[in-house]
């Protein structure tokens, strides 16, 4: 419906614009109801004419019609006797009655006009219908009447006619009759006269002839016929002349009208409606329009609105953000306005100062004052603030419960838009830790962290002060420069966190040997400095040193081990040594090194007259370099040879500095002090190129052996090194780089044993073969061994030296022997004197040897001659086509045992010398017992050569107790007595084991 | 919003409310009068001059029973001592038997009982006819003095008063006890009581030895005599006025009272003057006394009177005996019983 929609708009509308007032809605409200009656009403009016109450009322006009034509109907049918009685008359009547009475009430869609016309109208028609009602009722009346007496004359006219047959009295009754009869049928006036006059005759005649009843009743009854055949005419005339179908043709017509009016009217109001209708839509399009017009500027507003609460939202993040950095700052942040005064402070701000937020609030912050500061400071601070807008600086302060603390304040001036000054920010740190550790640095300034010794600044301090107190008194100081030996190995071995333990324990064994006064520093990694003061005579330092050894060198326990540290120290006297501190610690430093070089685990006094040192190292060095291009250094060479083929198998290359002054110098007189600089490079460069120039040059003769060169650690450390034996080659063309072979030091390879791998490896890729040197004297572990893939193993002289009576040595040189063979190395051993080491060498598996029994390094222009002339010791062919297992290792430790015992005790004998040594124990018990009579006599127990040993050795035993006896009895000349005896039972067990040895030994095919 | 969910709600019942009267204005709210089921038997255009009654009234035997209570109900009279019955009583064939009858205090009608017995098929009721229904008549007895000198307000109050009367009403009319209702069902039951199956009645439907000689004979004077012009249609009489007198002199000589004065008094019209509504002759074998004033007591005086005054004949005895013995056979069955 249009009502609908109209009011579903309005409300649309209103609503938009009605925000918060029911004022709003009861306008709405009465605006809805108003269109809608307006609607209702339109609607009412167009479909006024209701089609079914036109329906009823045109049936009911044409039921009037049909009742009244029914009426006529039945009136006529009595008339002529068709109906004979008057029941159906009746009906028709009722009915007819009823619907004129419905008629009286037209339809409601008639006008007022046309209503009243109407009516106007029914009203004659229902007067017509009354008096029509009235005249059949009279009728009725009339008509039976007339039927009575009709029938009545008809018998009784018979009759008389039948009785009075021949009387003269039948032709007036006929007359009469006839007449009657004829009027009757035309009851016009001529039949009323005629009648009359004919009547006058019979009722004359009938009075003449005594009125005879039958003639009278026959009158009467003409009488009435007459009266009510009248009647009757007259009323059916009245009857049909009624005008009711005009009446009722005029009612329909009037109704017609009316209701053609109505329609119209009806139709009027239709257009109205749908005009109504139409404009409702156009408003109703136009509100769509403006609905939407007004929706999308909401819309726009809306995204306005939420872009500006998306920013305030973002701004009240970072307010939010802010007030959180303000909150979590650790630093505290105070907030003044421009007179100073605290507007707001930070929780940190209560942290440090103690201060809560509303015990400041609106208070100066000069609350804070420590009263360290003077006015000028304060002065100083503003006006920088006040100038540049900022101060930044350290400040004590006061807190709360009066204690004094560092701060790190930061005041800036906070200008607003106009560039005035609106608050001021403070933003500051509590610094007393930082101070602490500043005071801590300071301290560590001095101190060394580890050990908590003095470190070298106050050393240096602590020497100055004793060289201005010893100045002022008649005593010296010491200054003792103390490097630790070997504690590199240590640490590398151990770790470096048992290697820290092990320091300070040191450290804590030197101030233990120190008196007051005096000072232990460390200022190395395993150096040490002592400043002894206030001593007057020397055997106090010596006294002094001599503690200091004894610390140093007792046993450290680490992980179960015990560990022995050895150290090499340097002293140097004032005021014997006149020098500055830094002077004086060079000295010791100086003198330190001569102690190494003495060997170590000694010290040595810094003598400054003869000052070998005094010369600086850099002039030592410079001379060497000099010497280097002097050509005044040259190499000597000492030949290896295979004791088994009986070849030479190469030469070591030795240098040597021909010094113009000292003469020929060895190693040992100039390479240390350039050990360290990078000379020793150059050097060895200048080795490794003459070296390789020389064997061409041997080569060209003919001669095809391999030479050894020895190589610094610092060389060797060189990045470049491997680079420069490649150009060195490629100096050397026909050098066949097999032909090399580098030495290092065991020592001096474990230093940096992973570079030294690499670079070993990658002079193995040339082709140069690598020998570890003095093998078996460093701290290494097998690991070290495992991972230098050196190829030979130089045994180093101090073990090979005293193999032959050494049980120990030999056993040191047995097990180098075995640890070569097991990691698959080459051997050779140096520091061979005798040929009994060269026999004992073969006969444990050594084949190459080297050392003073085959030459001396000699120089190269005599090497030739050397190798032409040399020959294999004859010595040597028993042994060269044979080898041992390794099982038959005892017998030579037992060659070597039965020596050392035996010797000692000669040795002990001929000096008078209390027996020191162990108790010379059963034969059976001794080592070599133990070995003969078990695992000897298991595996040798056939060989008479063995069996023979049984008697000397037991022989030899009761000999040793026999002297023992003697020399513990203090008789040391019958124990000489004996001497002769035992030298010959050993002499016969050594020839016997050497026999046995040759025995057992396994043939070389 | 509430605001907004209310002013919804407002629309919406307005809407409805408009459609439905809309609606409603369309609806017809004339009916038609339900035709009687009386006059449904009447035929048109009938040379039968008069027809049996029918065997039964089809009512509704709610309103039926009511209007019988109303009927025997002495409360619709002043003083609570008549009811309609008092006068039509149903075991003296509808009437009291008297010349006229007796209402409230003892009072003296003016006019003899019709009876109450077929009087459905009367054109018009009372004497004079100015009753068009059996629903106008009932109003007469109770408004007039004589009768039983009460009225309408009286009566609703004392009805409505009973419990018995508000239910019974209830439950068959939607408004409960009013005029308009209390007539109709007294109509209802009067319509009720008709008397069919007279022998004469038989007769007319086919069984020609229903009637005696004497009463067919009798039958015949009725016709050739006249009777039948005016005593016709389905009720033998009752569907027309008459003037009681046409051959002048019944009133001649007597004294002339208000009721003598007949449809007279209704119309004011001079030719009205001694105009009657035709009596139905059935059951008047046993209605006496006759005519208006009740004045003559035998039925063979009545045809007499009848005879001389409205047929101009003066009949013999014989005529007389046979047309009495006629009209006895006009006596009708009430309840399976021929009426007493």
């Amino acid at each position: 419906m249009a009502g609908e929609t109209t009011a579903v708009t309005h409300i649309g509308i209103n609503n938009q614009s009605d925000i918060h007032h029911s004022a709003g809605l009861t306008q709405v409200i009465v605006i809805v109801l108003m269109t809608l009656l307006l609607l209702t009403w339109l609607f009412f009016h167009a479909d006024y004419v209701s089609e079914q109450e036109h329906i009823h009322y045109s049936q009911l006009l044409h039921d009037l019609r049909k009742a009244e034509a029914n009426v006529d109907g039945e009136v006529l049918a009595n008339r002529i006797a068709l109906s004979r009685n008057y029941d159906a008359l009746v009906v028709q009547i009722d009915k007819l009655t009823t619907i004129s009475h419905q008629i009286i009430n037209p339809p409601v869609f008639l006008s007022e006009k046309d209503s009243v016309k109407l009516i106007r109208q029914v009203n004659k028609v229902q007067l017509t219908v009354k008096a029509k009602i009235h005249l059949i009722d009279l009728f009725k009346r009339n008509n039976a009447i007339l039927q009575n007496s009709l029938n009545y004359f008809h018998e009784s006219s018979n009759t008389i006619l039948d009785i009075k047959k021949n009387t003269s009295i039948i032709p007036l009754v006929e007359s009469y009759v006839r007449h009657l009869m004829f009027f009757v049928q035309f009851p016009d006036q001529d039949s009323i006269n005629d009648l009359q006059k004919t009547e006058q005759q019979l009722t004359f005649f009938s009075t003449q002839q005594n009125n005879q009843p039958v003639i009278k009743n026959l009158l009467q009854h003409g009488r009435i016929i007459q009266k009510y055949r009248l009647k009757v005419a007259d009323q059916l005339r009245e009857f049909l002349f009624l005008p009711s179908a005009i009446q009722q043709e005029e009612l329909i017509r009037v109704y017609s009208q009316g209701h053609a009016n109505a329609l119209k009217v009806a139709e009027q109001y239709r257009m109205l409606l749908y005009m109504v209708a139409f404009l409702l839509t156009l408003y109703l399009a136009y509100t769509f329009i403006d609905l939407e017009r007004t929706r999308r500027s909401l819309a726009r507003a809306h995204r306005e609105v939420s872009t500006r609460y998306q920013a305030q939202k973002q701004a009240e993040g970072l307010l939010k953000l802010h007030d959180t950095a303000f909150n979590s700052a650790h630093e505290g942040i105070t907030l003044t306005d421009t007179d100073g005064n605290i507007i707001t402070v930070n929780p940190a701000f209560t942290r440090i100062t103690g201060y809560q937020q509303e015990e400041v609030i609106g208070r100066n912050p000069r609350v804070l004052k420590s009263g360290r500061h003077d006015i000028d400071f304060y002065r100083a601070m503003w006006r920088s603030i006040l100038d540049t807008g900022n101060w930044r600086g350290e400040i004590w302060n006061k807190n709360k419960y009066g204690e004094i603390y560092p701060e790190l304040l930061s005041i800036t001036a906070v200008h607003d838009s106009n560039g005035d000054v609106s608050n001021y920010v403070a933003v500051f740190s509590d610094i007393s830790l930082i101070k602490e550790q500043e005071q801590q640095l300071k301290k560590m300034a001095y101190y060394d962290a580890l050990t908590k010794l003095p470190n070298r600044s106050l050393l240096t301090d602590r020497i100055i002060q004793a060289i201005l107190q010893t100045q002022r008194s008649d005593v010296f100081m010491a200054i003792c420069y103390l490097d630790l030996d070997g504690f590199k190995p240590v640490n590398d071995t151990y770790g470096h966190e048992l290697g820290d333990s092990l320091l300070i324990e040191m450290s804590n064994r030197l101030q233990e040997c120190l008196r007051g006064g005096d000072t232990v520093a460390r200022i190395g990694g395993d150096e040490f400095v002592i400043l002894l003061v206030g001593m007057d005579k020397i055997e106090e330092y010596e006294l002094a040193m001599r503690r200091l050894m004894k610390a140093i060198t007792q046993e450290f326990l680490i992980r179960g081990n015990s560990v022995m540290l050895t150290a090499s120290i340097g002293v140097t006297l004032y005021p014997y040594d006149d020098c500055d501190a830094g002077t004086l610690l060079r000295h010791a430093d100086q003198a330190m090194y001569q102690a190494k070089q003495k060997g170590k685990n000694c010290y040595h006094l810094f003598d400054p007259e003869k000052d070998t040192l005094a010369r600086s190292q850099h002039e030592r060095i410079l001379r060497i370099e000099n010497a280097l291009k002097a050509d005044e250094l040259i190499l000597y060479y000492q030949p290896k040879v295979n004791m088994r083929t009986g070849s030479v198998t190469g030469m070591e290359a030795l240098i040597r500095w021909q010094h113009p002054e000292r003469g020929l110098l060895s190693p040992i007189e100039f390479l240390p002090f350039i050990e360290e600089h990078e000379l020793i490079v150059q050097v060895g460069n200048w080795v490794i190129e003459t070296a390789l120039t020389q064997l061409e040059d041997w080569h060209s003769s003919g001669l095809d052996f391999q030479v050894s060169v020895n190589i610094a650690s610092l060389q060797l450390q060189q990045p470049d090194f491997v680079e420069g034996l490649k150009s060195a080659f490629a100096r050397h063309p026909d050098f066949d780089a097999g032909r090399l072979e580098l030495e290092v030091l065991e020592t001096a390879a474990l230093e940096d044993i992973v570079n030294v791998s690499r670079v070993i490896e990658e002079c193995h890729e040339l082709g140069v073969s690598f020998a570890l040197d003095d093998f078996g004297t460093g701290y290494s572990s097998l690991t070290y061994l495992k991972r230098l893939p050196a190829s030979t193993l130089k045994i180093d002289r101090s073990f090979v030296r005293d193999m032959l009576h050494d049980p120990g040595n030999l056993a040191i040189v047995h097990s180098i022997l075995g640890l070569a063979t097991a990691f698959q190395r080459h051997t050779i051993a140096e520091g061979a004197e005798t040929q009994e080491h060269c026999r004992l060498l073969m006969q444990l598996g050594c084949q190459t040897v080297q050392g003073y029994i085959i030459a001396k390094p000699m120089p190269a222009d005599k090497v030739l001659v050397w190798v032409k002339s040399w020959q294999a010791d004859p010595s040597w062919k028993a042994y060269q086509k044979l080898y041992w297992s390794d099982a038959d290792y005892p017998i030579f430790a037992a060659e070597v045992e039965h020596q050392s015992w035996i010797t000692v005790l000669v040795h002990s004998v001929n000096e008078n010398l209390p027996m020191t040594h162990k108790r010379v124990s059963d034969e059976y018990v001794c080592r070599f017992g133990q070995w003969y009579y078990g695992v000897g006599q298991q595996r040798y127990k056939l060989l008479s050569s063995f069996a023979q040993i049984e008697a000397p050795h037991r022989l030899a035993h009761k000999l040793a107790e026999k002297i023992e006896y003697y020399c513990q009895n203090g008789d040391f000349k019958s124990a000489r007595e004996l001497l002769p005896e035992l030298l010959m039972q050993r002499d016969g067990i050594l020839i016997l084991l050497k026999q046995l040895s040759m025995d057992v030994a396994l043939k070389l095919e | 919003m509430a605001s907004r969910k209310i002013l919804f709600i407002i629309i919406v019942i307005v809407i409805t409310v408009s459609v439905l009267l809309v609606y409603q204005k369309n609806q017809p709210s004339n009916e038609l009068q339900v035709q009687s089921t009386v006059l449904s038997s009447i035929k048109p255009y009938n040379s039968e001059q008069i027809q049996p009654l029918p065997v039964e009234m089809i009512l509704p035997v709610e309103k039926v029973d009511l209007g019988r209570r109303l009927f025997n109900e002495t409360g619709l009279s002043k003083d609570n001592t008549i009811s309609c019955s008092s006068c039509h009583l149903l075991n003296k064939a509808g009437t009291d038997r008297r010349p006229v009858s007796i209402g409230v205090n003892g009072a003296a009608g003016l006019l003899n009982s019709p009876t109450v017995f077929n009087s459905a098929f009367n054109f018009a009721q009372f004497w004079d006819g100015r009753a068009a229904t059996l629903e106008e008549q009932a109003s007469g007895p109770i408004h007039n003095p004589v009768e039983m000198g009460s009225n309408w307000q009286e009566i609703l109050t004392r009805l409505r008063a009973d419990d018995g009367y508000q239910t019974l009403f209830k439950k068959i009319y939607q408004d409960g006890i009013s005029v308009d209702n209390i007539v109709d069902a007294i109509a209802t039951f009067e319509r009720s009581l008709i008397t069919p199956n007279s022998r004469f009645d038989q007769y007319l439907r086919g069984n020609k030895i229903a009637l005696t000689e004497d009463e067919q004979q009798g039958y015949q004077y009725f016709k050739d005599y006249g009777c039948i012009s005016c005593h016709q249609g389905i009720n033998i009489g009752a569907n027309m006025f008459q003037r009681f007198g046409v051959f002048d002199g019944y009133f001649n000589n007597k004294t002339i009272s208000q009721s003598d004065l007949g449809r007279f008094n209704v119309t004011g019209i001079e030719e009205d003057r001694y105009v009657f509504k035709v009596p139905s002759l059935r059951n008047v074998a046993v209605t006496a006394p006759y005519f208006h004033d009740g004045s003559v007591s035998t039925l063979e005086n009545a045809v007499m009177i009848m005879g001389r005054y409205q047929l101009g004949r003066e009949l013999s005895e014989e005529d007389i005996r046979l047309l009495t013995a006629f009209l006895q056979s006009l006596t009708g069955q009430w309840q399976g019983k021929l009426l007493q």
